[in-house]
């Protein structure tokens, strides 16, 4: 692991990694708290300890543990296919930072 | 216009590749259409991002149907000096070829088993 910073976690993998769901729209869905198992587009699928459970992206906001940070990100940030994510998320980044 | 770092792109899609291809390795005795969906993705970021995954990495996995080889899911034999190794998934036999070791590969080797 070299890219340290955490705010790659929008170009990175989540597949793996530990994820709570912080605020969604739906109120049973939030806590949902697992690993995630798949990705696709527009949603992630958590297993949870009552099984698997499937999220949608957009409009939620999820906590992330991300090599020793914890991080809150936007569902909407990452709505973009797995293996577009690391050019999209890389030019959000950017975008955000100013340099044109 | 904004500019691509294609370097930094290419090295966050490399630890991705490693990241979901040991996944893959773990997971194909619990889920194995999971485990192949992970190499599905391994394979997809590799083409966008022009990467190669190494001979080692390549083995692990049906060129056809990118299932993860499994032990009962799978028929290897040695035949006319290459191995065969065929998918029960899809039926895809692969052939690797054996090619006698090169004399200095094979002085390497030596020095290497004497210490």
């Amino acid at each position: 692991m070299k890219s340290m910073k955490p705010e790659y976690i929008l170009a990175h993998e989540w597949i793996g990694l530990e994820v709570e769901v912080v605020y969604s729209p739906n109120q049973y869905e939030v806590g949902l708290k697992g690993i995630v198992i798949n990705e696709t587009m527009n949603t992630l699928t958590l297993r949870t300890e009552e099984g698997y459970k499937i999220v949608a992206k957009r409009g939620r906001t999820f906590k992330v543990r991300f090599k020793g940070y914890v991080l809150r990100v936007k569902g909407d940030l990452i709505a973009f296919r797995p293996e577009e994510r690391i050019k999209r998320g890389l030019m959000l980044i950017k975008k955000a930072k100013g340099w044109w | 216009m904004l500019r691509r770092e294609k370097r930094l792109e290419r090295k966050i899609a490399k630890e991705r590749i490693s990241i979901l291809l040991n996944m893959a390795d773990k997971m194909k005795f619990e889920d194995y259409a999971l485990a192949r969906r992970y190499v599905e993705l391994a394979k997809k970021i590799a083409m966008r991002y022009r990467i190669r995954i190494s001979k080692d990495q390549k083995r692990n996995f049906c060129k056809k149907c990118l299932y993860p080889y499994r032990h009962d899911r799978v028929r290897v034999r040695v035949r006319k000096s290459r191995v065969m190794i065929t998918c029960l998934n899809c039926g895809f036999i692969r052939r690797i070829p054996i090619r006698p070791i090169k004399s200095s590969q094979s002085k390497k080797i030596n020095e290497v088993n004497k210490k």
